[in-house]
């Protein structure tokens, strides 16, 4: 593989990135449109958004784990060290998946083979990809005991199949993270324990982690960037501390706003998340935003430079009125 | 009122040798609770805990091994199915299971209120019909000739408790409503059985693993570990000085991830 050579620091860089899904009903489905993102190494990238917005898709466009026939097309570039992930052969994909990006998957049940012990599922990975650790010491990493091995996944709670899920990725030796909800299906006090390792891990073995979730205060716990996405489009992308004080996209707002917190009115954002197979030529938060005017139905702004949001009610860009 | 009485239920995990039962899980001991009319109460707990085994015995869709759950003085098992349906009604986790597929989502509403009529019991005017049930759970009325596979996890959250209240029970049980939904999708949920709980005075027990999100909907709270109730009272009490360490704890996990 090429490395990059330009000197940037980004690790990952996504440049106008459209996937379109073919539907058995709905025809068309435009899931992502125009996505364009850079993510440095070692940095922490969180990405927000309701179901339905392209979170999935964007990791899953990372490790082209799509089916064939379910794709209609995708255009655009990702950037892994130089190299088009979109353009890689089956043998680079190979090694692409087996050093460099890993995933963690959102159900820790669907992710290890249930009738394999778990030390053959983690020995496995360990002889495939040349790790230099053992397995134990990876189990200790993770904050599990040393009995784990011996066990079917069935035996394991979800709390300990997700930490298994990232000892495995550290057994491939991946440089990337991508954690898609890697929280949902635990109750509060395994959701924080899987943070805290999470954020250990990214601290400690210097990886670069993307980390999608839908609830905005799990990414401003963990990471220092956040992405926010709304129907298939990269609606926001500020460092945490200006996102969370100073909310541009009304999107952004709103999202913040129906997280609960104790003695504070819950937010709602009304209607329902759009339907991505007929997508308007607008902001596809139009029908769904108080600040709507008439200029949002007709196209969506460019990307502001600084702090990047694409809405006409966020102000000039700043660094372009100062030129 | 709902009263559950030293409910106890153990469960047998795994098959011993020969007929003998294996080793036996409680899943709730000796648990004592009220539910007023009209007022929200939330069940707090980690996953595994008993709050899923509580909430099926107090629909009666389980029996306890010992005590009992009484509706106004009456013990529950006195009720035929039908009519325990239009005093209690249930609300499940994951909506992707709690639909028949093969029903349209106009039908399975209509099932309720044809059931309804049948008891002959009395009916607010503005629940009478499958599309004023629709819109008051905010649902397009265009969807009730649509399968559950087409809805959204919101949508099919709603259509699930529209079931439940199209027959216009008094006590809901909402077992973990928000957990496979969206921040934003779990907001609007929360409002509307707020909200009807305002209009038609429904009383309801809202589990979660959340204790912020008890903090918010519910005026009392029970808190719940290994079986057993560990702290109960009113929201203020138990959020603003809990007393038992787990409840400290999750209390500290909230205010750790909060923004």
């Amino acid at each position: 593989m090429k490395k990059n050579s330009s000197g940037s620091g980004a690790i990952l860089e996504i440049k106008n990135l459209s996937v379109v899904y073919r539907h058995r009903v709905m025809g068309r489905v435009y899931a992502m449109s125009d996505v364009s993102l850079s993510v440095n190494e070692g940095e922490a990238l969180g990405i927000a958004g309701e179901s339905g917005c392209g979170k999935s898709t964007l990791l899953k466009s990372i490790l082209r784990l799509f089916n064939p026939w379910e794709i209609d097309s995708v255009s655009g570039e990702i950037l892994y060290d130089g190299c088009d992930i979109l353009k890689m052969t089956p043998p680079e994909l190979r090694v692409l998946r087996r050093g460099g990006i890993s995933m963690i998957f959102q159900h820790p049940y669907a992710a290890f083979n249930p009738v394999i012990k778990i030390g053959r599922q983690l020995d496995e990975t360990i002889r495939l990809y040349g790790c230099r650790r053992e397995a134990h010491e990876l189990l200790e990493t993770c904050g599990l005991d040393e009995r784990i091995p011996e066990m079917f996944p069935h035996n394991l709670s979800g709390g300990q199949l997700q930490r298994l899920q990232f000892a495995m990725a550290l057994a491939s030796g991946a440089r990337i993270l991508l954690a898609d909800e890697p929280t949902t299906s635990l109750d509060a006090i395994s959701q924080f324990e899987i943070l805290k390792l999470i954020k250990k891990l990214v601290e400690k073995e210097s990886l670069t982690l993307l980390f999608v979730s839908h609830n905005l205060s799990l990414i401003k716990y963990l990471t220092s960037r956040a992405a926010v996405f709304y129907g298939g489009i990269l609606v926001e992308d500020a460092p945490c501390g200006e996102l969370f004080k100073n909310p541009l996209h009304p999107y952004t707002d709103a999202l913040i706003r129906c997280i609960p917190r104790p003695g504070r009115e819950l937010g709602v954002i009304p209607g329902d998340s759009p339907d991505l197979s007929a997508p308007a030529s607008g902001c596809p938060f139009y029908s769904r935003c108080s600040y709507a005017g008439e200029l949002c139905l007709g196209k969506v702004p460019l990307m502001r430079t600084y702090h990047k949001v694409r809405c006409f009610n966020a102000g000039p860009d700043e660094v372009s009125e100062q030129r | 009122m709902i009263e559950l009485k030293n409910i106890s239920k153990t469960f047998y995990t795994e098959k011993g040798p020969f007929f003998s039962r294996g080793k036996a899980k409680e899943a709730c001991g000796n648990i004592n609770m009220t539910i007023g009319a009209g007022e929200i109460v939330s069940l707090v707990g980690e996953s595994g805990c008993g709050k899923t085994t509580l909430a099926r015995i107090i629909s009666g869709l389980i029996p306890p091994d010992s005590g009992g759950v009484f509706i106004e003085g009456t013990a529950l098992e006195k009720y035929s199915p039908l009519r325990r349906a239009s005093k209690v009604g249930i609300v499940f986790q994951n909506p992707h299971e709690s639909l028949n597929p093969m029903l349209k989502s106009g039908f399975i509403i209509k099932e309720a209120v044809k059931n309804r009529m049948r008891l002959g019991e009395k009916m607010p005017p503005e629940l009478s019909s499958v599309e004023n049930i629709f819109s008051e759970f905010s649902l397009d009325i265009k969807l009730a000739s649509s399968r559950p596979g087409c809805l959204s996890g919101g949508q099919r959250q709603r259509l699930a408790a529209a079931r439940s209240f199209a027959m216009f029970p008094s006590y809901l049980v909402l077992d973990e409503v928000t957990s496979s939904l969206d921040v934003s999708t779990a907001a609007s949920l929360i409002k509307l059985f707020k909200k009807i709980n305002a209009r038609y005075g429904t009383a309801m027990l809202f589990i979660t693993h959340d204790l912020v999100l008890a903090e918010i909907i519910s005026e009392r709270m029970y808190v719940m570990k290994d079986g057993e109730i560990v702290e109960s009272g009113d929201t203020w009490e138990v959020f603003g000085r809990p007393k038992h360490p787990y409840v400290r704890q999750l209390k500290s996990v909230g205010s750790g991830l909060d923004i």
